[in-house]
């Protein structure tokens, strides 16, 4: 049929077909701003338009529907306000306020949630916060924690002046800082994203936001057994079905055994993974994929593929996987073992750590704790899926443009897969629309790869939310076991904990998830006095293979795991022996100057080396975080607890203490290279990639400080293997330290040549200048009598003038250090102890990440971290039922915080200066993950006496276990 | 898949429309759940039919079919528990596209909206042939229902007062739990649950005297599923019917 619409306000006739959704006649009409979130029902508001002024979801609405109606996307919303000699009506309040309060992060749902504000606006220009988050409740936020967003709203509403200006006071975040950052110019500001008007605009900067001549679309078929043998496939019908290009199976595809984790060389887990192969190990495990001109037909093809199953016993019992008479889930004669992995055993990896003498440790114990504990499987659920395009460029070089957070890691993995050297394979990361560690797996690039080797055209594949749930990867779920000897005055003689970790069917990040739950976790507490500087610490575990999907990278790293039974334990100790827990926890952590206690027994499979914490900011951490949450009045307040008229409600408060790591020391490079322009403006490329966590921007500030530039004027692009230079990626909360230590080495190296050209320019014959008496600062170079020139006068005498030459830099950085972030995490609650329901009223969380290269930023990870966070600990779970078929297969069963239902959420800092960086920074991105669930449970604790031991802590757990109190 | 896509402008039409067996010929609310659906079906679009409205006519209220649910919350804006249930039932964006009528056809046991219309003892109208059905005699009869094609409005008493509360793993989490007390003037009190099962359950209905705590505990004994025991289902079920019972009073 022809529709007939106005696409902001503009009226558009085109022909569709009945069957298909308004977002898909958008996208072909070039409307790229409405995003997908691959859902089925509607749950993620990425594909938000305003449908005759209102809200909707474009993905759940037939086109039909929108016959004769208004339409607006983001791209009517406003634009910027320069075009060269066009000037435009500039971006729209809404936008502008979403730029400067930090409310982008990865910027996939923000065309959703601007177009949502504007409709709320239109009909309420001054509304209360409670009708904001109402008016976008429709759009999910994996990155935000929806703080700034609505805070922005609020801004652009207001009328008046004043009141703007208190609530952009609110924007950002309390920092306690004994540092002098005056003399930074722009590190340690709240600059705007450098990729944030575009975003704001909802630009096609994502990798589905193009459309390639002869594109096909590409499908998989997924295995509806969860461990079987493949006897027969029979692809005829699949094959003959007109519009399908490409069907392939395991037959068709070199035998490469491999690992899709996205790990430096050599990967330190098993090889035990292959494109397609004729045993599936998992429901939603891959059997065939399709190549077809429309994403129907391919599903239809991918229905008409008939396979026989030679049915296997599935291990879904992790307790059982190592038991000998387990079937094995991996028999092929290809695996490569690392490590200690042992596929007879079903065994991806194990670990023994002993430090110091714990056996004794424990004998010097007054007293013996024991506790289990057991942590689920959860999701990453960023809002943009896994998508890939593939296509054959001009030279015959395969392109792969990827939502990946590991470009060259992809690029290297991929080329035995695929059969083509390196040279032949290049790797172009867009926008990406979150990732969590999701993305640090090559998980959908060979599907499109092969395909496109398969028929020559270009592909593109994007997993549905449902196959996010089944066929992508996850956070490993525990079993943990904890043995902690602590002596009458609260000094912990030994520690020791003891797990088993659900792998799935693939090892990918088996030995390095579960070795930073020891790692991290088991650090912490070092125990007082003597036990300072010889603690006795033990971390045994076993991750064992199951015929559930593989579990992966997912922000935090195996620490969130570790922190629930460390956290948990130390508060049942402290309330045993009634102990203040915070000052028993203080009593026993980790001081500056002390020897990271696993440093010298474990490195991520290689060799450990001994590394000196130099900064523990945890006092004034917890300092901070009391006193925000109001601990003094309401720990141990029992008139607070309990609630006039509500006799079933009870309130409490907790703490957890934590520590990350930043980087993985002797292993994780990056590099960077700057040139200048003709303006005197420079390009920064880098291989990092910023997933939304502001890297380009806080690594351009970096580079801008040096420079003596505004941020304007560096021009950061990230990432393309052809012409940034190499870096890990985006994982183990490296990019500010790592990448930011190559900007920063690279920037001094251009820095060097402008100085040696401005000391030439400036000098006279009464004066002769030295580099060494130039600064630069404000676009110029300033001589120390005070002579000065433009940045700009010297990129044109230096690119077109005199002794002709390009200022740049290159430079890498890798670290020997992982110096740690700490943090003090609380939680205030509010229990229904008649039905075990929870409401997380306040969450605070007091952070040492060094120096804060960009409050708003830093807060924007921490507050976003927190909320993932909270879904950790009271609602994320995927279950299976005894066939392994998941119970989550979207996101309403698999619950993520919508922004109407959040707590209030606050993000402060404590600014210490990381003498092995320099500008003294340390990660922030992944310790929010880490506190919230044990906070949580202490404080359900606090309020009801209820003792969880297991996650998420549901109505019925916590039920169950005031029942058992 | 949908072959075919109707936008009739009167009722009638549709009505004659959805007589149509070859391809199944089905109603379009909002459309949330059509446009799913894979099997060959036929739409008819009720945008047009003039089914939008929420009514009071004497003691009742009349709901259209086509009502969306925003606009059922800015009608029951001062009934929080209406408001609450909607919430907890959809986001802004499925409520400004979502219908009544969509809603009840397609909801199950789970649904906090579909349990608040139980307890209001909502009747729905089909057509043709105006038959007025109480959802509590539908729902059970839902999966081979075909008297009739299209439900043109649902309606709810005036009299009644009814309050709701549910229980999830967040506040606006699909419930795993939930209890819809109502109460006409008369002390008519009717009492249901959901969070579970194919469709909400009547727990009582007529004046409170007797043994209600047993009732509630018989009706939610089966209550088991991948979500919940019925042990905890019958505890936290009781609990909550005792405390909205007690706020009616
Ligand atoms: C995120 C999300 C998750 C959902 N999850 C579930 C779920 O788990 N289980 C579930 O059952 N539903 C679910 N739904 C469905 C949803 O709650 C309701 O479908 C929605 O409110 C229906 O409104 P609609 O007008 O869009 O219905 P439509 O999709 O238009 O129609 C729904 C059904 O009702 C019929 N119908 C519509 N109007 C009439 C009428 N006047 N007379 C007779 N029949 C009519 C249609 O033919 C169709 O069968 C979900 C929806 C969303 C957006
Ligand atoms: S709601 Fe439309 S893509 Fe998720
Ligand atoms: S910024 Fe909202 S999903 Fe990433």
């Amino acid at each position: 049929m022809i529709l007939h619409l106005w696409i902001n306000k503009t009226p558009t006739a085109t022909e569709i077909n009945v069957n298909e959704n308004l977002l898909t006649v958008l996208r072909r009409l070039g409307f790229f701003g409405a995003k997908s979130g691959g859902c089925k029902s509607g749950e993620c508001g990425a594909c938000t338009v305003l449908f005759d002024g209102k809200p909707i979801n474009s993905c759940s609405m037939l086109a039909a529907q929108a016959d004769g109606h208004k339409v607006e996307t983001i791209e009517g919303i406003g634009e910027r306000p320069d075009q060269g000699w066009k000037k435009s009506v500039g971006l729209d309040p809404i936008q502008q306020a979403f730029i400067e309060s930090g409310a982008i992060q990865c910027g996939y749902c923000t065309p959703a949630m601007v177009l949502a504000g504007k409709s709320l606006l239109a009909s309420n220009p001054d509304p209360e916060e409670s009708e904001i988050r109402d008016a976008i409740s429709g759009v999910l936020c994996r990155c935000t924690g929806y703080k700034k967003p609505v805070s922005a709203i609020k801004a652009a509403s207001m009328e008046s002046q004043d009141s703007k200006v208190i609530e952009k006071a609110t924007w950002s975040p309390e920092i306690q800082s004994d540092i002098e950052l005056n003399r930074f110019s722009t590190v340690g500001k709240n600059e705007i994203k450098v990729d944030a008007i575009k975003l704001v605009q909802g630009k096609p900067a994502f990798t589905a936001d193009i459309d390639l001549q002869g594109m096909l679309v590409a499908k998989v078929l997924l295995s509806t057994v969860a461990h079987a043998r493949i006897k027969s496939i029979n692809i005829k019908k699949a094959k003959e079905l007109a519009g399908v290009h490409s069907v392939l199976t395991w037959k068709d595809l070199p035998r490469v055994v491999y690992s899709t984790a996205g790990q430096s060389d050599p990967i330190p887990g098993p090889l035990d993974t292959f494109s397609l192969d004729n045993k599936v190990r998992f429901v939603g495990d891959r059997v065939a994929f399709v190549a077809a001109e429309t994403e129907e037909i391919a599903q239809q093809a991918i229905d008409l593929i008939e396979v026989e199953y030679e049915e296997l016993p599935a291990v879904l019992d992790s307790t059982k996987s190592m038991l000998q008479e387990t079937p094995k889930i991996h028999d092929e004669p290809e695996y490569i073992n690392f490590a200690n992995s042992n596929p007879i055993k079903n065994l991806a990896a194990e670990i023994r750590i002993d430090i110091g003498d714990v056996d004794s440790g424990f004998k010097e114990a007054d007293k013996i704790f024991e506790n289990e504990f057991e942590v689920p499987k959860v999701q990453q659920a960023h809002i943009e899926p896994h998508v890939v395009i593939t296509y054959w460029d001009e030279n015959d070089r395969l392109v792969i443009r990827s939502s990946t957070q590991v470009p060259f890691h992809a690029r290297r993995i991929l080329s035995p897969v695929l059969n083509l050297t390196i040279k032949r394979i290049r790797v172009i990361k867009p926008r990406i629309g979150g990732g969590f560690g999701g993305k640090q797996e090559i998980l959908v690039e060979d599907v499109a790869a092969h395909l496109t080797i398969a028929t020559g055209r270009p592909v593109r594949f994007e997993y549905t939310r449902e196959e996010e749930f089944i066929a992508s990867r996850s956070r490993h779920p525990m079993k943990l076991w904890m043995k902690t000897g602590v002596m009458a005055d609260g000094t912990i003689t030994a520690n020791e904990m003891r797990v088993l970790t659900d792998t799935g069917a693939y090892g990918c990040h088996a030995l390095t998830v579960t070795g930073n739950t020891g790692h991290k976790a088991m650090a912490l507490y070092v125990g007082d006095g003597k036990y300072r500087k010889a603690p006795n610490i033990r971390f045994y575990a076993d991750v064992v293979y199951t015929n559930h999907p593989p579990a992966g990278a997912y922000r935090g790293y195996g620490v969130p795991q570790g922190y629930w039974a460390v956290e948990r334990q130390m508060e049942l100790i402290a309330n045993e022996l009634g102990l203040d827990p915070i000052e028993f926890r203080l009593k026993n952590a980790l001081r500056s100057g002390e020897l990271h206690p696993f440093s010298t027994a474990w490195s991520e499979g290689r060799e450990p080396k001994p590394e000196i914490i130099h900064t523990v900011g945890l006092e004034k951490c917890v300092e901070m975080g009391k006193k925000a949450i109001g601990w003094k009045e309401k720990a141990l307040n029992v008139n607070w607890k309990n609630i006039p008229g509500k006799p079933h409600l009870r309130k409490g408060v907790g703490v957890a203490m934590v520590m990350q790591g930043t980087a993985i020391p002797y292993l994780d490079m990056g590099a960077a290279s700057i040139k200048m322009n003709d303006d005197g403006s420079f390009n920064l490329l880098i291989g990092a990639t910023d997933l939304g966590t502001g890297s380009d921007t806080v690594l351009g500030q970096m580079a801008a400080e040096v420079l003596g530039v505004p941020l304007d004027d560096i021009l950061v692009y990230s990432s393309d293997t052809d012409f940034t230079p190499f870096d890990k990626g985006a994982y183990a909360s490296s990019t500010t330290y790592i990448s930011g230590g190559a900007v920063t080495k690279a920037a001094e190296e251009a820095a060097a040549m402008i100085k040696i050209r401005a000391a030439a320019l400036l000098s006279s014959a009464e004066e002769i200048l030295s580099p060494v008496d130039i600064v630069l600062k404000d676009k110029y170079a300033i001589a120390k009598n005070r002579k000065r020139i433009s940045l700009k006068d010297i990129a044109l005498e230096t690119l077109h003038h005199n002794d002709q030459e390009q200022i740049m830099g290159i430079a890498s950085f890798m670290s020997k250090s992982s110096p740690p972030p700490f943090a003090a995490q609380f939680a205030e609650v509010t229990v229904d102890i008649e039905t075990g329901k929870l409401i997380v009223d306040k969450l605070v969380m007091a952070v040492d990440s060094g120096v804060i290269v960009n409050p708003l930023t830093a807060s924007g990870q921490i507050e976003g971290g927190m909320v993932q966070a909270l879904g950790y600990a009271v609602c994320e779970e995927m279950l299976y039922d005894q066939k392994g078929v998941a119970r989550e297969k979207d996101l309403k069963d698999y619950h993520i915080f919508r922004v109407d239902e959040m707590p209030e959420i606050e993000a402060m800092f404590v600014e210490s200066f990381e003498p092995t960086h320099p500008f003294g920074v340390k990660a922030v991105a992944e310790i929010p993950l880490d506190g919230v669930a044990p906070a949580v449970a202490n404080a359900i604790q606090n309020a009801c006496g209820a003792k969880l031991n297991q996650i998420p802590a549901t109505p019925e757990r916590i039920w169950r276990s005031l029942k058992s109190v | 898949m949908i072959l075919e896509y109707f936008r009739p402008a009167t009722l009638s039409e549709a009505v004659e429309l959805l007589q149509r067996n070859e391809p199944i010929t089905i109603p379009l609310g909002g459309g949330l759940t059509l446009a799913k659906r894979s099997d060959d079906i036929a739409v008819v679009d009720l945008q047009s039919i003039g089914l939008n409205y929420i009514k009071i006519i004497e003691t009742l209220t009349v709901i259209g079919a086509t009502t969306t649910l925003e606009e059922m919350i800015v009608f029951y804006q001062d009934n929080r528990s209406v408001v609450e249930a909607i919430k907890i039932q959809c986001s802004k964006n499925q409520r400004v596209m979502g219908t009544i009528a969509g809603l009840i056809v397609s909801e199950n046991g789970r649904s906090p909206l579909l349990t608040v219309m139980l307890a209001l003892n909502a009747q729905i109208v089909w057509l043709p042939g105006e038959i007025c059905i109480s959802l509590e005699d539908w729902l059970p009869k839902r999966h081979d229902w075909k008297k009739a094609a299209l439900i043109s409005e649902i309606k709810v008493d005036n009299d009644v007062q009814v309050v709701f509360e549910s229980v999830g793993r967040s506040p606006y989490d699909q419930p795993t739990i939930c209890c819809a007390v109502a109460k006409w003037k008369t002390g008519r009190t009717r009492i249901t649950f959901g969070g579970f099962g194919d469709n909400p359950v009547t727990a009582f209905d007529g004046d409170v005297n007797g043994d209600l705590i047993t009732m509630i505990k018989n009706v939610l004994a089966d209550s088991s599923d991948q979500w919940a025991s019925s042990v905890y289902r019958q505890d936290a079920g009781t609990n909550l019917a005792m405390r909205l019972l007690k706020e009616l009073k």
